[in-house]
């Protein structure tokens, strides 16, 4: 289960991740990112509620971040995940606050 | 080889009779010369005779005055007489007439009466009333049978080769007076001149003719011996030596090339004989030799097929920890009549089956082919070892016309509690070791043999296996097996093998037993097949749950409840939680989109909990392609997002969250193992 709230300003695409990101919600994720990164430059995610990553949501987030010139920023990131972005290098490629 | 011969044989054969015919042709020419001489000695002593009775007739035999006294030999009528003896002497051809009176005392002595000699023989006269002594014995015994009236001729022959004064015959009648008393004897010597010089003649062409005969008959004789006899020997002897190096026909039979109809010939004929037989069974022989080369290969077949029915891989059950099991079967023979068995009839139980088929070798090892099949099959459909065994007795009993039978052990032990139920059919009794104990038989309830009879009930047992306990069946083929003093093996040695390391482990114990049966039979031949298994219980300590689900993507959040069903229940924190999701995950979706791609195909998976070490233990299963995903490089986490590729994390992220992960290819499936502990 994955619930996504996405906010479109300027060039600035913020989104609020809550649930899961597997396998299953990955594509969905994917989906919604395609259809709103026309013009934007940046993305902000937030995952406070964000519980579950597995490599099919990294492989999301690396794909969102190659299609933007600016950064792809990550904020409030749970331990668990957080220790999943540290495990695959996530944290250097990512910008995590 | 023939050049070894030093001799021929037809030049022995021909030298033995060229030596008879010469000793032949000696005995011919001498008992001709006998002949010969013999004729002319008669011929020669009868005109002897007339010559001398000629002279009997001119001969005063009256008065021997008239010869002795130089009166009378003075008288006309003497020297008429004398000039016709000379007649008769010359004109018959006869050296010497003579007129002797012998000394008839004993015949040494002879005195002359009257003598005359052929004008040219050249002698001097002995004197009227010379005495000279008689020259040997023969002329002795002559005069002897002469005088004394016992034959009215008698006659000396010098007849032998070159006597000095040429062979000659001295011819003796009686002289009789008017009154018919004998009164002396007239002689008359004669050259035998026609017997000297014809008869060298007569032995040289004799000895000519006897030679050229000989010749002659040896050269033919030769001839007809070196072409009916030798040829064909030696003919004979290069064929055996040619046919001894090149085992083949020859072009042309003995038979047909030596003519005759003789011993040489039937020698031939048997040789061919022989050789036709030889050929034919060197032909037999050697399509007797491929025949058993098939065999063997076919054998070699076999074995490797029975082999391959069996279970022989080690553990059997990789993801199973409730026991652990071994088994082994070593046959007498290419193939063997023994067999075991094991499997799962269900999640929970497995069935363990230890069977000996009666015979050995081929039959023994068909009716142990079927005999396995139909216990499996009947097996994994359910029901207790006496059931199951029943209807595979109706089944093998069925036809069974050459009266095979089968003993059979078959047990069934429920893994999650130890109870395991068993049926005996007329089998060796089981062993079981207690864990705080040593080896001993279990006396079980035997039953009738399978196949033995159609309708046996098959009666069962009940055991409970405790954690450490182990259990050990086999055949026959232990117990007896033999040493060179034809010991048997024996229970009480097996026993002593079990118990000198009860607690081992099922591999090491089968080990123990192989290497105390080595030692006990030494190098005797392995006589019987030799199978045995051994099941060590460790109890139900994990909890284990199995899902079989198929592989797709779909199927992941019921996977991930599955697991967490039995996380909470474990009430495993949950950063652990987590991280066995994301393990879980990863694995699960791996096997969904690379294991039977294009298609579709199920995964298992087992999960337990082993709570002495606080381990969560997950097994997936897979029947796709063989694929070790551990072999997979970790991705290079330090390239920057550029440079980074999509994907590639799943495997590395189940590395890095789990305390242990394995990989095994187990027959047909793909093992990974997956083990986390818990942090509390």
């Amino acid at each position: 289960m994955l619930n996504t709230t996405i906010q479109k300003s300027d060039t600035l695409l913020e989104v609020a991740l809550e649930g899961r990101l597997d396998t299953v919600t990955a594509p969905q994720l994917q989906a919604a990112l395609a259809e709103q990164t026309d013009g934007i430059s940046d993305i902000v995610m937030d995952c406070a509620a964000l519980s579950y990553i597995s490599s099919a949501g990294l492989r999301v987030l690396l794909t969102a971040r190659k299609s933007i010139r600016g950064e792809l920023t990550l904020k409030n990131v749970e331990p668990s995940v957080r220790e999943v972005l540290e495990i695959t290098g996530f944290v250097d490629i990512l910008t995590i606050e | 080889m023939l050049k070894l011969l030093r001799t021929k044989l037809s030049a022995n054969i021909i030298f033995g009779f060229v030596v008879i015919l010469i000793l032949f042709s000696l005995l011919i020419s001498f008992i001709g010369y006998r002949e010969f001489t013999r004729v002319l000695d008669e011929r020669y002593a009868d005109n002897g005779y007339r010559i001398g009775s000629m002279a009997g007739q001119v001969l005063d035999l009256d008065d021997f005055d008239l010869y002795l006294t130089e009166e009378g030999r003075s008288t006309k009528e003497y020297r008429t007489t004398v000039k016709n003896l000379q007649g008769i002497a010359d004109h018959m051809g006869a050296t010497f007439i003579y007129l002797i009176e012998p000394d008839t005392t004993d015949y040494r002595h002879i005195k002359f009466i009257c003598s005359v000699m052929e004008k040219d023989a050249g002698y001097t006269l002995f004197e009227p009333g010379y005495v000279r002594e008689t020259s040997n014995d023969e002329y002795a015994q002559k005069y002897r049978d002469i005088m004394e009236g016992r034959s009215d001729s008698a006659a000396v022959f010098r007849d032998q080769f070159h006597t000095d004064t040429g062979a000659h015959v001295t011819a003796m009648i009686p002289a009789t007076n008017n009154d018919g008393d004998i009164i002396g004897i007239i002689c008359v010597q004669r050259q035998m001149e026609a017997l000297d010089a014809p008869r060298d003649q007569f032995l040289l062409h004799l000895a000519l003719a006897a030679l050229f005969t000989v010749l002659l008959v040896a050269a033919i004789y030769g001839w007809f011996l070196s072409r009916r006899v030798s040829k064909p020997i030696r003919a004979i002897a290069t064929e055996t030596v040619r046919f001894s190096r090149e085992n083949t026909l020859p072009d042309i039979s003995l038979t047909e090339s030596i003519r005759g109809e003789d011993e040489v010939k039937l020698l031939a004929m048997h040789v061919d004989k022989m050789e036709l037989a030889i050929d034919q069974y060197i032909k037999n022989l050697s399509s007797v030799t491929s025949e058993r080369d098939r065999m063997e290969s076919e054998l070699n077949v076999a074995s490797g097929i029975q082999k391959g029915i069996l279970p022989t891989i080690f553990p059997p059950f990789p993801e199973r920890d409730e026991f652990d099991l071994y088994a082994s079967m070593d046959p007498a023979k290419e193939v063997g009549g023994d067999f075991y068995d094991f499997f799962f009839v269900d999640d929970t139980h497995l069935a363990l089956v230890m069977a000996d088929v009666s015979g050995k070798g081929v039959p023994a090892a068909l009716f142990m082919m079927g005999s396995k099949i139909l216990i499996k099959n009947r097996a994994v459909m359910g029901g207790t070892p006496g059931e199951i065994l029943e209807d595979v007795n109706t089944q093998l009993c069925e036809g069974n016309h050459t009266g095979m039978f089968v003993t059979a052990w078959l047990g069934i032990l429920d893994v999650t509690t130890g109870e395991l139920i068993t049926a005996n059919a007329g089998h060796e009794y089981p062993a079981i070791c207690r864990a705080d104990g040593t080896f001993e038989l279990f006396k079980d309830r035997h039953s009738f043999v399978l196949a033995g009879m159609s309708g046996t009930k098959f009666k069962e047992e009940h055991i409970t296996m405790q954690p450490g306990d182990t259990l050990f069946v086999y055949t026959d083929g232990v117990a007896e097996a033999i040493n060179a003093d034809e010991e048997l093996f024996g229970m009480e040695r097996m026993l002593t093998a079990l118990n000198r390391s009860p607690h081992a482990a099922p591999d090491e114990l089968l080990r123990n037993m192989t290497d105390s049966i080595r030692a006990f039979t030494g190098e005797t031949e392995q006589f019987d097949d030799i199978t045995m298994l051994a099941l060590q219980f460790r109890g139900p300590r994990s909890h284990l749950r199995t899902l079989r689900i198929e592989a797709c993507e779909e199927n992941l959040p019921q996977v991930i409840e599955w697991v967490e069903e039995m996380l909470q229940i474990l009430d495993v924190p949950p950063k652990d939680q987590m991280q066995i999701d994301l393990a879980v995950e990863e694995v699960f979706v791996n096997i969904a989109k690379y294991a039977y791609a294009p298609g579709v195909g199920h995964a298992l998976i087992r999960m337990g909990y082993d709570m002495d070490t606080q381990t969560v233990k997950l097994t997936f299963l897979d029947s796709g392609i063989s694929y070790d995903p551990l072999e997979r490089e970790d991705p290079n986490t330090t390239l920057s997002a550029e440079d980074r590729e999509v994907g590639g994390l799943g495997i590395f992220l189940v590395k890095k969250s789990m305390d242990k992960v394995e990989y095994t290819r187990n027959q047909d499936f793909n093992v990974l193992s997956l083990e986390k502990k818990i942090d509390r």
